[in-house]
């Protein structure tokens, strides 16, 4: 097997707040094939959009601090690039999309000109050939007419439209990896679907790796090959589709499970999840999720227990993992 | 789109003028004693210099003896067709006195709007990204202390620096730019860093407010992942926008930009409008008092529609309303 | 440097939500906000300066002394003299109670024709809203200084003429702020209900409506303060304010102008004091706006 792309290790992140310290992200190790999908599901607020934006390095430092960790991207640290050497990577060589079409996108910029800047940046192309490429990444995208939507303003366009122009400027430079946070969130149910279609395709046509972030587990599903689920700031497991879905290792992933909305089991209550997500500046001892754990035993509320292999390849942060 | 709302603004401004108009024409209605005096330039007590027949004429003259809506609209139909009278100190008409002075005062004032914003961009877009710095500190004291320290004591202290002490500017003077623009440079100098400096104190601080509050958009945390260097992301990006916000704050500056202009060309002996009108009240020649502060009033209000048409076209997401 | 910038939105959730009292909270942001806290000591200076000026005075301000004319500072005159030998600090001192007590009519003319012109052009809308504030619009239209001399320059200077000039041009402000403050709180379900149980409009407007404007009305009178001052001693400077010879800031500054060579520092202290006065109240007018803003909270 090849080498990863990308290998997250160990990354803890806290930020220094007036009300104390906020461990947003702890302990968090993956890694990334090339062409592969991963998918991050997890609760609002429970480090996933804060990992994703550190892998770009976009925390802003402070309040932020990234206090421990190696972010490996072809084997070299990112954490450890120079300013200038970061910016050659950003939208080059792993790219990002966000939540909301609308604010992401610069509002008084035509659409053409936020993406042709990409080509100039970092191909060095001239304003034409730019001009060119955009016409031709926004024809990717399938939008209608690319000459046209070039010329426009986000505001002129309709939220499924503005999210595609967002992909279009994300592939630009056809990057290695694609990081997408939530990007259908703030879409209707249809054109969600069309968007998550059109990544599906672009990732099989352009061959990278995509890591999807969302909160929703049904939309990860449909998209990715490997599912981290995390809380309070830790991955807690990280598993294949197939085995996530039938045999979910850890307690936190079955409770999410059982809280899906299922059409087949009309009869069956939706289980929600008792408790609270802690309070992450000052969070339990010992595995963060034992207060609302049924099978928490004495050692969940001092030990932290580790991400370990304990089915094949897949990996649990839990001591009494499995059904 | 853009018609439209020029056209709008416009008829919203005929009421504004009427009242302006008024406003001015009422001026030297409220000054205590007799108007037809007060016109001629004649003191209270110096009555019986004249009959009470001349007296009569005269009052006829000015047409004080109409009601005084026929006389306001005697007045504004004049004024309308460039009519604004004869001066009392020295009987040339108004029109040509004032538009004299007119050019000076809009070079000056377009000089220290140009000072104002080369201050002002630069501190409040290095301010608001090295936020909470020494330099954001300094930016931050100029911008307070600037909008406290009167623009005449500022003026009054550059000129002991520079003038009596240094000896490298003119205290007093002037010369056309179109004529002699390296003099008119040296002259123009102080007058526009003071006026300047009234402009950049708050400017500063309401870039740097928008500037901070752009930089915090998903817009630009977009263009940081899309690997832009940092200047294209700050200038492009964010400093764009804030400048779009920042319009209307100059719009408003200059108000006090052209208020201001009364004190510091009295101070300089720059020969523009404002001076005109201070000279004119001490010389008691109402009838140059009344078409100077017109004349500024005017000007304001055309700066100001002209700021937010420019607001308008600026503003893509506007524009659509 | 790039990464100085963003704010994950994560943050703003979990730093929300720490409201206590209000009252609580408003000192909180005072004691935080240390150049509040120092205006509100050099207003509180100028205040003191001004009630107790003759008692903290070192001459008479009016006492003529040519032999000791445009003096430097000493032990004798702390600042130094002007040009007629007269004590400068006494007379800045003395000065203090002129700028306040003008500052101060022209801020309550200008409250007590603004405050109830905006209420009520808020509070009817329609055509009495439009007429009003066309008027103020009117008003406006002349650059705030020129205002001032223009209407000083007609009514003659003095007392009266002062607070009438400088009060007018604070109408306009005071009307615009009343004004938003009671579109934003004539929707608010306690107006409904007041006229529900029969109370008549002008009682709803100022029982119910009005007090709950009060604070953006409060951080607009520090600033319009630290204006009228500003405006009094530009008038006095251009001789048009109050005539020779009281102790007036911008008068003095004017009357030793021409000795600007012989003597700098004979002009730098008052306009110094002017400038001082004035970031004061801007500091003050800044915090409370800081206590009163409710956006502060959210952040």
């Amino acid at each position: 097997m090849d080498a990863p792309l990308l290998e997250v290790k160990n990354l803890t992140i806290r930020f220094h707040l007036q009300r104390g310290v906020l461990s947003a992200v702890q302990n968090v190790s993956f890694s990334l094939r090339a062409g592969e999908t991963l998918g991050i599901v997890g609760e609002t607020g429970c480090g996933k959009t804060v990992t994703s934006l550190s892998i770009l390095r976009l925390i802003p430092c402070p309040p932020g601090n990234i206090a421990g960790g190696e972010i490996l991207f072809h084997g070299e640290d990112l954490l450890k690039k120079s300013e200038r050497e970061i910016e050659k990577i950003r939208g080059r060589k792993i790219s990002m999309i966000f939540q909301e079409p609308m604010t992401s996108l610069n509002p008084s910029l035509t659409v053409g000109e936020q993406i042709s800047e990409c080509y100039r940046v970092h191909m060095g192309h001239s304003g034409k050939v730019a001009r060119e490429f955009t016409e031709h990444a926004l024809s990717l995208v399938q939008l209608p007419s690319p000459q046209t939507v070039a010329g426009r303003y986000p505001h002129e366009l309709a939220g499924g439209m503005r999210q595609r122009v967002m992909i279009a400027m994300a592939l630009a430079c056809q990057p290695e990896i694609l990081i997408a946070d939530e990007p259908t969130t703030a879409l209707d149910v249809t054109i969600q679907a069309q968007i998550l279609e059109l990544l599906k395709e672009l990732q099989t046509k352009m061959k990278m790796a995509l890591i999807f972030i969302s909160h929703n587990l049904g939309v990860v599903a449909r998209l990715c090959d490997r599912i981290g689920v995390m809380y309070a700031g830790s991955l807690v497991e990280l598993s294949d589709k197939k085995s996530l879905f039938t045999h979910p290792l850890h307690p936190y992933t079955q409770a999410l499970l059982n809280a899906i909305p299922r059409p087949d089991l009309r009869d069956e209550t939706l289980k929600a999840i008792p408790g609270s997500v802690c309070n992450l500046f000052d969070p339990p001892p010992g595995c963060k999720f034992h207060p609302r754990c049924a099978k928490a035993k004495e050692l969940c509320k001092t030990e932290m227990p580790r991400l370990e292999a304990k089915s094949g390849e897949n990996l649990a942060a839990c001591y009494f993992p499995g059904a | 789109m853009l018609a439209r709302y020029v056209v709008r603004r416009i008829l919203q401004l005929i009421p504004v003028l009427v009242l302006v108009s008024l406003a001015v024409f009422l001026l030297v209605r409220v000054i205590p004693g007799d108007p037809v005096l007060v016109m001629m330039g004649i003191d209270q007590d110096e009555r019986a210099r004249i009959t009470p027949e001349q007296y009569r004429v005269l009052q006829h003259q000015i047409g004080l003896d109409r009601p005084i809506y026929v006389q306001y609209l005697n007045w504004a139909d004049k004024i309308v067709h460039g009519d604004f009278g004869l001066s009392l100190a020295t009987r040339r008409p108004i029109v040509e006195i004032i538009f004299e002075r007119y050019p000076a005062t809009l070079y000056l004032a377009a000089t220290a709007l140009l000072v104002g914003l080369a201050i002002a961009i630069p501190a409040g877009v290095i301010a608001a990204v090295k936020q909470n710095t020494k330099i954001d500190y300094a930016a931050m004291g100029f911008a307070l202390w600037g909008v406290a320290m009167p623009d005449f004591w500022l003026a009054l202290m550059l000129i002991v620096l520079f003038s009596l002490k240094l000896g490298w500017l003119p205290s007093i003077g002037y010369a056309s730019p179109f004529d002699n623009a390296g003099l008119f440079l040296q002259h123009a100098c102080l007058p526009a860093i003071v006026m300047g400096t009234e402009l950049a104190a708050p400017l500063t601080r309401y870039v740097r407010a928008e500037m901070l509050d752009q930089l915090r958009q998903d817009y630009v945390r977009t263009a940081w992942a899309k690997g832009l260097p940092s200047r294209m992301v700050i200038v492009k990006h964010a400093l764009r926008n804030s400048l779009i916000a920042a319009v209307t704050v100059v719009g408003l500056q200059t108000a006090r930009l052209l208020g201001g202009a009364t004190i510091i060309e009295t101070i300089f002996s720059w020969p523009g409008v404002g001076r005109l009108l201070i000279d004119g009240i001490y010389q008691r020649d109402y009838p140059i008092v009344q078409g100077a502060v017109l004349l500024i009033a005017v000007t304001y209000v055309f700066i100001n529609l002209i700021v937010d048409i420019f607001y308008k076209w600026l503003d893509p997401r506007i524009k659509l309303e | 440097m790039s990464q100085e910038t963003l704010t994950p939105a994560v943050l703003t959730v979990t730093e929300k939500g720490v409201s206590t009292s209000r009252f609580v909270d408003a000192l909180r942001v005072i004691a935080r906000n240390r150049l509040a806290l120092l205006g509100l000591f050099i207003v509180s200076v100028g205040i003191f300066a001004a009630i107790l000026a003759p008692w903290i005075s070192t001459h008479d301000p009016y006492e003529i002394n040519i032999a000791g004319r445009l003096q430097a500072p000493s032990a004798q005159h702390w600042l130094g003299t002007d040009f007629l030998g007269r004590d400068t600090y006494s007379r800045i001192v003395f000065g203090a109670r002129t700028a306040f007590i003008i500052a101060a009519g022209a801020v309550f003319l200008g409250a007590l024709f603004g405050v109830p012109l905006g209420a009520i052009a808020g509070f009817r809308g329609r055509w009495i809203d439009s007429t009003i504030m066309r008027f103020m619009d009117a008003i406006m239209a002349f650059p705030g200084r020129l205002l001032a001399i223009a209407l000083v320059a007609s009514a003659g200077g003095g007392f009266t003429s002062l607070f009438i000039a400088l009060g007018l041009g604070a109408i306009p402000s005071n009307a615009r702020i009343v004004r938003s403050a009671v579109l934003a709180q004539k929707e608010r379900e306690y107006v409904e209900a007041a006229r529900m149980s029969g109370e008549s409009d002008f009682g709803i407007l100022f029982l119910q409506v009005l007090p709950n404007c009060l604070s953006p009305l409060l951080v607009r009178l520090s600033l319009e303060f630290a204006h009228a001052i500003l405006a009094e001693s530009s008038l006095s400077f251009l001789g048009l304010g109050l005539p020779p010879p009281t102790p007036s800031w911008g008068l003095m500054l004017k009357e030793v102008t021409p000795f600007l060579q012989l003597q700098p520092l004979a002009a730098f202290f008052p306009g110094l004091t002017i400038s001082l006065i004035i970031l004061g109240f801007n500091l003050l007018g800044d915090g409370l706006r800081d206590i009163f803003d409710p956006r502060q909270y959210e952040r």
